[in-house]
């Protein structure tokens, strides 16, 4: 009964925006930084849902979404990313927690400059990966759906993102066990998959929004001495809630990556004897 | 700490270990183990009550008898070659003896260049350190500095300053020092302290198939466990867990536990835990719990370097109170415990940067829980801190940040990279790629960029790579229409001049 009461509201809220839904409720929507996912029908990702994040394998879907999560955790909100495949790489999410993050898109609202102004002493969200899934006899999905239900159970994270690509879809009967798992829950849970561009993007049973992402022209190309340095597509991406569809544009900033580091590159300083000896 | 032959080499204590390597492609390098070293101290002990029945250690590496009375015992040459010949058997062939009055003067003996074993005559303590230098006394470097400077430079010269003036010039530290250059040390062997053994075992008259069955009994157990380790002011830290089918022993398993504790429900969680990330295989009629690891109990924060906080949401599940943060922090334990036994301590990590170049190096996983920073069993008194450093980016932010902004430290794309790199057929038109074979057909390569060469890491695998980003496609058609387009870091390997393609960006 409760649960209806708050649906119906929610949607009086959309019909009527500022009159239905008090201040605690609205805290149950994350808000991502992105104006086109929080001024959408579904005002950013809601906690207790499920949240899939899609696109093809390699369509931007991952940056924009370091973007979003280096913004909660400035935010102070506790993020996870179960990395089911070992894909990531830690040079790229070192800095997630100081709310550096890279490329970010063009016209995003960090919150990290706001909460500034408002909570200068709150702490920075807690940014942690659960990978190498593969340690015992059970599968690494099976593994991983695991971990996501653990987490998401033990209440400490605010936002669960379980990255699925590269591997065989969650069914149904899994959507429903973590969908359980959030109604005692705080947390939200974003499914990361990756979709052939030829096939449905039909989401399962229990998903409350979907998002979709595909590289889009015109590309940034960074030009250098010798020719391209870097190359930037846009982000095309629509959001989905209850048959409502909003479109999303995220354009990355122009930037040309430059490996700096504070040592220089040692160079080999022993004589062509020892290098031989050495070989030996 | 490294050895004298690679001090001889130019490396020292403190070097970066890539540079090291530069100065010496043959270094050989080992993970400092604290709980490793404090296990041989322990063990090296009992060995060394055979020579004498006061024995305790006082460094890592030293330790101190009692060579008293050995008149009647062959005398103290003789107990310094029985010393030598229990430190060889044990492995210790470098060992040095010093016997004299007090410890600090035999400390300092143990050092004479030359000798397997110095003995200072008796009363003679003071006249023996006169002649040696001022660095054998534990002076800090600013001490040390100014008594050099002052022309102080050996202790028979510290000496002849009075005791008033040295408290009055150099304070507590100098007047510390002055006692031992004087041969006053009251460091003191002691009779070891026998390693105490907590276990528990219970027959349970038949077979039983599930733990359950039997959970009252285990809590039992850890009831009077734990209560033996809150009399002697312990914790446990490791949990060995063996299950007997008619006296023969078919399981036993070893629980680390995230955190030293000595809550009988915490305990009980963690072995059911344990069973239910491995199932047992059989019925058992026995059951022996016993505490591998314990610690002393020690009235501080959990050692996990970050305690989550608790949103300050009027809708929030806890409240954001002591209670709350007791709860939160149990709960972090049992999750921690459950990945450990589940998935091992590698499967929660953090992201950490490290100072390197090559992409592959430029980060590390570092495991939420580190092994090193928990107390290892002993029992002896430790001068030295056993605490590891974790955190080991030894990055510049601020330089960089300063230099050239988030660019210089965060890519701008996330890759996503293949492990290992999958080799790839490159077709070139007119002397640059133009087209490439990933993922079972040919792709038209739309844009790429030139190359970032890298090489290195010569001393150990030799890297000689250009670096790629390439935007391909399936189809010819124009840039402005993309039909499946993927961004790709692909690199030319230039030793076994191959293509790879290290990963996508997503």
């Amino acid at each position: 009964m409760r649960s209806n009461i708050a649906t119906l509201k929610e949607h009086f809220e959309q019909l009527f925006p500022g009159k239905w839904l008090t201040k605690g409720l609205n805290k149950k929507n994350l808000q991502t930084g992105l104006e086109d996912i929080d001024s959408s029908p579904s005002k950013g990702l809601a906690r207790k849902r499920i949240t899939e994040w899609g696109g093809a394998a390699s369509s931007g879907k991952t940056t924009v979404l370091r973007s979003v999560i280096a913004n909660w955790c400035a935010s102070g909100l506790h993020v996870i990313y179960i990395d089911s495949n070992n894909k990531l790489i830690p040079s790229d999410w070192a800095f997630i927690e100081e709310g550096k993050e890279g490329g970010k898109p063009a016209g995003f609202s960090s919150s990290k400059r706001q909460l500034a102004l408002v909570e200068p002493a709150r702490a920075a969200g807690r940014f942690w990966v659960v990978r190498n899934l593969s340690n015992n006899n059970k599968k690494h999905k099976q593994n991983a759906v695991w971990a996501a239900e653990q987490l998401i159970r033990s209440n400490l994270f605010d936002v669960v993102v379980f990255d699925s690509s590269n591997s065989t879809p969650l069914s149904s009967r899994l959507y429903a066990r973590l969908q359980h798992a959030l109604d005692a829950s705080k947390a939200a849970l974003l499914i990361v998959k990756d979709h052939e561009i030829t096939s449905s993007t039909q989401s399962n049973w229990g998903v409350y929004t979907q998002l979709h992402f595909e590289w889009s022209t015109p590309l940034v190309c960074e030009d250098g001495l010798n020719g391209v340095t870097s190359i930037a597509p846009k982000i095309h991406g629509t959001i989905a809630k209850d048959g409502l569809t909003n479109n999303i544009e995220v354009a990355m900033n122009s930037y040309a990556a430059n490996r700096l580091f504070t040592h220089p590159q040692i160079s080999d300083r022993r004589t062509s004897k020892a290098r031989t000896a050495f070989k030996k | 700490m490294c050895s004298p032959e690679a001090s001889k080499k130019g490396i020292y204590a403190g070097m970066k270990l890539s540079d090291a390597r530069a100065t010496c492609a043959d270094l050989l390098w080992r993970e400092c183990n604290e709980r490793l070293y404090a296990a041989a101290q322990t063990d090296f002990v009992q060995t060394l009550l055979e020579c004498s029945p006061r024995v305790a250690a006082h460094q890592s590496g030293v330790f101190l008898l009692d060579a008293s009375g050995r008149q009647r015992l062959g005398g103290e040459n003789k107990l310094c070659r029985d010393i030598l010949r229990i430190a060889g058997k044990a492995g210790y062939v470098n060992g040095q003896v010093g016997i004299a009055d007090s410890a600090f003067p035999a400390l300092v003996a143990t050092r004479i260049k030359d000798r397997r074993w110095f003995i200072v005559n008796q009363y003679s303590s003071a006249k023996f350190l006169a002649r040696l230098p001022i660095d054998h006394l534990p002076l800090s470097q600013s001490l040390y500095d100014l008594l050099f400077s002052l022309g102080i430079k050996t202790m028979g010269q510290f000496v002849q300053i009075p005791r008033e003036e040295v408290l009055k010039r150099f304070g507590t530290e100098g007047l510390a020092a002055h006692e031992l250059a004087l041969g006053f040390d009251l460091s003191q062997p002691r009779i070891p302290v026998a390693n105490k053994i907590f276990e528990s075992q219970v027959d349970l008259g038949g077979p039983i198939e599930a733990l359950n069955q039997t959970m009252f009994v285990v809590k039992s157990m850890l009831d009077g466990l734990t209560q033996s380790l809150n009399e002697e002011e312990l914790r446990a830290e490791e949990l060995s867990v063996s299950f007997f089918n008619d006296d023969e022993k078919f399981d036993e398993r070893s629980i680390p536990l995230v955190q030293p504790s000595n809550n009988p429900k915490f305990l009980l969680d963690v072995v059911r835990l344990s069973l239910e990330a491995q199932p047992l295989t059989r019925e058992f009629t026995a059951l022996k719990i016993t505490i591998t690891r314990y610690s002393s109990a020690q009235w501080q924060q959990s050692q996990i370097s970050e305690l989550p906080e608790i949103a300050n949401d009027e809708n929030a599940y806890q409240q954001n109170d002591q209670t709350g943060k007791t709860e939160t922090l149990e709960n972090m334990n049992l999750l921690l415990q459950r990945f450990i036994l589940r998935l091992g301590e590698d499967a929660l990590v953090k992201p950490i940067a490290n100072d390197q170049y090559l992409p592959e190096k430029a980060g590390r996983w570092q495991a939420v829980i580190n092994q090193q920073t928990r107390s290892a069993n002993h029992n002896y008194t430790d001068n030295s801190t056993s605490e590891s450093n974790l955190v080991s980016t030894v990055i510049n932010t601020a330089y960089i940040d300063n230099l050239l902004g988030e660019k210089g430290l965060v890519p701008n794309l996330v890759l996503k990279k293949n492990t290992p790199p999958v080799p790839v057929i490159v077709e070139f038109h007119e002397g640059s790629p133009k087209a490439v074979r990933y993922d079972g057909r040919w792709h038209y390569i739309k844009r790429l960029t030139s190359p970032e060469c890298l090489s290195g890491n010569w001393w150990d695998d030799p890297i000689r790579r250009s670096y790629y980003t390439a935007l391909i496609d399936t189809k010819s058609e124009p840039l402005e229409k993309l039909e499946e387009p993927t961004l790709l870091s692909i690199f030319h390997e230039q030793d076994s001049k191959s293509w790879f393609v290290d990963g996508i960006y997503d």
